[in-house]
């Protein structure tokens, strides 16, 4: 038999019980009339008898949660219109949470798609006495040392993107390519096979120049051509055998790597293992901490390194290789995820306070029916787990709604890809999110009904019954949990205010930053000289002097200058700095983070520098003439505090060593530079400009400002200097202001979704108080038409009514106000101009917030001055 | 009524022809002469409990006064948990017996 035939069975026989019983009662000489309603009387409770048969027959659980369901269904399509603001609410919160989860997911929780990734770990060095974050690239002989030496890896292997482009010629136009000195255990050391041919072996060590294409590079720049392995490549004038290809699904930083280049004995790194570093990536072995790793790498760090100065100042470092790539790719990705995932869980949860306040509402409505039930032999359990698979039957729709709108957001956020992200990185709708997606449901399904339900299902029968519904205490309990909601609801809108007002602040104050000189117009693009062609200084300097001579005559480009170090980009220290006259610094404290930059005369009054004291470089500056250097102003004030810097003689240390002293000609004004180590800075580096006659570097970049058309331009001066030399590639064309946006992406990314989720979170919240508020005085019409009877005016009542909003605002204003301090410091690394408490910031979001707060408390508060005393007195 | 017994009393009801759940009700407080009340909130329930464990079948019959109602009639396996609920209830009456009235159990010859 099935459920329902066994419910019609038993319903049968209890009537047939109740005619039989009746039968008797009238053979006993009852009336029929009154047989029948004792026999009722008698027989009880029949809803009980159909409940326990349930029970017994054992499939009660499915059974009472399809028969909860449509009820559910039936009490929800009875109020369409309440309903859908409850799913809408709660699918925009669950929405916003998947899609930020899914970047999170993708950049922080799945594996990396090589062999073993969980163990990989990535080694930095760390200047001792740096106390931020400081991660150098190790030199080459300390990274050999590791290799034969470390026990804690199965595997070690290197790469490095310190390293200038290569030329390729041959292949079209001459362009900049990005060959990644690598070494032979990189590719065994992630694991990962190539699409065609083979990565590096032994063998590969005797050839001069051996090449893995990335799969990119090889479909964009070579066509896709099938039979690449075997050929080769002529890199800087020099053939490279490309042995193999890597498939499409393989990256590894930079994302714009086009190959790996094996790195022979004979390599520029491997000749210059002191001072060149390489990127060191490595397994550990199973069970190895990286820790215990760490310490072993420390302590051969320090045995090799016992007699230099690298051995004091610097110690390696170990790190999961996954946090390195992100952090490579935004030194703040990490905390930025973080911040709008705590941020969207913030709007989460104040969709479902608000839920949770209509469901008490509805719930408060449902007050009768519910205990009424109750008296009819549902146990309280029974009514809980009706009013919370209702509510599950909401967040169930809100989830399939919200995965909907995520996967739009993801499909937008994919399309407009407004932020780098690590490489390989692939943001997508997958189980694990699903899963998220459930786990959000189910949760917030807790969080919203459990409260009100509770409360619900705990009626009394008789205060049920007796009470109309309007003057009832439950009313006003219920109203009092509502109004702590919607405190709440302010306060953790205001932290999402003030957490968008302080990100946007401070956005909008690092793109206003005065940079010190004036970005606009600005265009730039890179010249690279092949190194086997411009092998000596006068070469490469002839070159450039062509190129100048060929661009002057150019219509339309007004002026041009060059220059090693693009504006804005950071420019890392190098050694020490001696000034003639004083002792050399002690080499622990070498490290000065000073720049240098080589540039043509042209360079300061093209990108508008002003030279603050002394002379700009001349073209009779030439390699034969005294070594010159102008300095900016930060370098001036560190190392000559109150002295004439104009005429002084340094030279840094090092490289080579000894370098000639340097006569400082000039002092020029501080351009603002970005740091490597914090996107949200401008930072004054300390820096020597060297003339370009007597520092003639292999890359360079051309600075140009120009009128009318720039791609017109742009096309004139590669045709020039494509005449010169066709095997000299010009690309890398950017106008100065786009670097700028480049640098401005990620605070922008946060702020902009922070404000979004902060707006979100505040129409929330005036949802919630219009909704409040509009219950009570839907309840209290009575209370407001004696009090209007009685002669309050219109204006008492609107400032009554008004007042209570703006009580509950301001309750969630101080609690938030004094909750903010703990938050924002939190967001103090994403800070620029601005700090956690701006008092600024704060003021204005509370002010937007008492204002939206009166818009959302003015409307109730009319509806009550229209109550018309009669009608209501006359409505119960 | 003690907890259990109910199910004890159904069968042994039924071991004297099949019955409607009124008849069983009705039977139980004639043989009882009026002291054993049957309440349908329990007896229904019982009555889906021993069909589900398989010690009863049900059918739907004429009464003699031309009402349809449901007959319930004691299976093979109903006879044998009858037996056994016997001898529990036996021993369980012995054991309470000599509780209350343990003075008569000593004076015994």
């Amino acid at each position: 038999m099935t459920r329902k035939q066994r419910e019609r069975d038993l319903a049968e026989e209890i009537q047939s019980h109740l005619r039989l019983a009746a039968q008797d009662r009238i053979r006993n000489g009852d009336s029929p009339d009154h047989a029948s309603i004792s026999a009722r009387r008698e027989f009880g409770n029949t809803t009980q008898i159909k409940e326990i048969a349930r029970d017994i027959w054992g499939w009660s659980w499915l059974d009472r949660t399809l028969h909860d369901l449509r009820y559910g269904f039936r009490s929800f399509s009875r109020t369409p219109g309440a309903t859908a603001v409850i799913i809408l609410t709660l699918a925009l919160g669950i929405g916003a949470s998947t899609a930020i989860f899914s970047i999170i997911d993708a950049v922080l929780f799945k594996p990396l798609p090589y062999k073993d990734p969980a163990r990989l770990v990535a080694v930095w060095d760390r200047e001792i006495h740096e106390r931020g974050t400081s991660k150098l690239f190790t030199p080459y002989q300390d990274f050999k040392e590791f290799q034969q030496a470390a026990t804690s890896f199965d595997r070690i292997g290197g790469a490095t993107w310190a390293t200038s482009p290569m030329i390729l010629t041959g292949r079209g136009p001459a362009k900049n390519v990005l060959a990644i000195p690598s070494t032979l255990g990189f590719f065994s050391l992630l694991g990962v096979s190539p699409a065609l041919g083979r990565t590096f072996q032994q063998s590969d060590l005797d050839r001069a120049c051996t090449v893995v294409l990335a799969h990119k590079f090889w479909q964009s720049a070579l066509g896709g051509q099938p039979g690449i392995v075997g050929r080769s490549l002529a890199l800087d004038n020099q053939p490279c055998i490309v042995i193999g290809v890597m498939p499409a699904a393989f990256s590894f930083y930079p994302d714009a790597t086009s190959m790996w280049r094996l790195e022979p004995p004979t390599g520029e790194i491997a000749r210059n293992p002191e001072r060149r570093g390489i990127g060191t990536f490595a397994r550990l072995k199973p069970g190895i901490t990286i820790s215990a790793a760490q310490e072993e790498l420390r302590r051969l760090h320090h045995q090799f390194n016992e007699h230099n100065r690298h051995g004091a100042e610097t110690e390696p470092t170990v790190y999961p290789l996954q946090d390195e790539f992100t952090w490579l790719t935004g030194r703040n990705l990490r905390l930025t995820l973080l911040v709008l995932f705590g941020a969207v869980n913030f709007v989460l949860l104040i969709s479902c306070v608000n839920v949770a306040n209509l469901l008490l509402g509805r719930f408060v409505i449902r007050q009768r029916e519910l205990a009424i039930r109750a008296a009819l032999g549902s146990g309280r359990r029974r009514l809980l787990r009706q009013l919370l698979t209702e509510s599950l039957l909401l967040s169930t729709s809100a989830a399939i709604l919200g995965t909907a709108l995520a996967a739009v957001a993801i499909h937008y956020f994919r399309a407009l890809n407004p932020i780098d992200m690590p490489p390989g990185t692939v943001v997508e709708v997958n189980f694990r999110l699903l899963l998220f997606t459930v786990t959000l449901a189910i949760l917030t399904t807790l969080l919203f009904s459990l409260l009100p339900a509770w409360k619900a299902s705990a009626g009394n029968l008789d205060e049920a019954l007796k009470s109309s519904g309007r003057s009832s205490s439950q009313g006003a309990r219920s109203n009092r949990t509502s109004r702590a909601l919607v405190v709440a609801e302010v306060m953790l809108s205001l932290q999402l205010l003030a957490g968008a007002g302080l990100l946007i602040g401070s956005v909008v104050r690092f793109s206003s930053a005065p940079l010190g000189f004036s970005p606009q117009g600005l265009t730039s693009m890179a010249i690279g000289l092949p190194r086997t062609t411009y092998a000596d200084d006068p070469q490469r300097l002839g070159f450039y002097e062509r190129v100048a001579d060929a661009l002057r005559p150019l219509p339309g480009l007004q002026q041009f200058a060059f220059s090693t170090t693009l504006p804005i980009r950071g420019i890392q220290g190098f050694n020490a700095l001696s000034i003639e006259g004083r002792p050399d610094p002690p080499p622990a404290n070498a490290f000065h983070g000073v720049g240098q930059v080589t540039i043509d005369p042209a360079y300061f009054p093209v990108i508008g520098l002003p030279l603050e004291r002394g002379r700009n470089f001349e073209p009779l500056d030439r390699a034969q003439s005294d070594p010159v250097a102008i300095v900016n102003e930060a370098l001036a004030k560190r190392y000559f505090q109150n002295e004439d810097p104009i005429g002084k003689r340094l030279r840094p240390t090092g490289d080579p060593d000894p370098n000639p002293w340097l006569r400082i000609v000039g002092v020029v004004a501080n351009e603002k530079r970005s740091n490597l180590y914090n996107e949200m800075t401008w930072v004054d580096t300390p820096t020597i400009y060297h003339p370009l006659a007597q520092h003639v570097p292999a890359q360079i970049n051309l600075l140009i400002r120009s009128t009318g058309g720039q791609a017109g331009v742009i096309d004139q001066i590669r045709q020039k200097i494509a005449t010169l030399d066709p095997g000299v590639p010009v690309d890398g064309v950017e106008p100065v202001q786009h670097l700028l946006s480049g640098y401005l992406a990620f605070p922008r990314f946060r702020a902009v979704m922070l404000g979004g989720f902060a707006v979100l979170a505040l129409l929330l919240a005036l949802v919630g108080i219009y909704g409040v508020l509009a219950q009570t005085v839907a309840q209290r019409t009575r209370e407001i038409g004696i009090r209007m009877a009685l002669g309050a005016t219109r204006a008492n009542i609107l400032k009554k009514v008004a007042a209570q909003g703006m009580l509950l605002t301001g309750i969630g204003i101080v609690l938030g106000l004094g909750s903010v301090w703990a938050l924002s410091r939190l967001l103090a690394a994403l800070l620029y101009g601005v700090g956690p408490t701006d008092p600024t910031v704060l003021g204005l979001v509370t002010v937007a917030l008492l204002g939206a707060a009166l818009l959302a408390t003015f409307v109730p508060a009319r509806r009550a001055t229209r109550v018309d005393p009669i009608v209501a007195l006359r409505y119960e | 009524m003690l907890q259990g017994t109910l199910d004890m009393l159904i069968l042994r009801t039924l071991q004297w022809g099949s019955q409607h759940g009124y008849g069983i009700s009705q039977a139980i407080r004639a043989q009882s002469a009026e002291v054993l009340q049957v309440e349908t909130g329990s007896l229904y329930p019982a009555l889906q409990r021993l069909e589900k464990h398989g010690w009863v079948t049900a059918e739907w019959k004429q009464t003699e006064s031309n009402q349809r109602a449901k007959y319930y009639k004691l299976t093979a396996s109903g006879r044998k948990q009858l037996a056994s609920e016997k001898v529990r209830w036996q021993q369980l009456v012995q054991a309470i017996a000599s509780i209350m009235n343990p003075a008569q159990k000593e004076s015994e010859p």
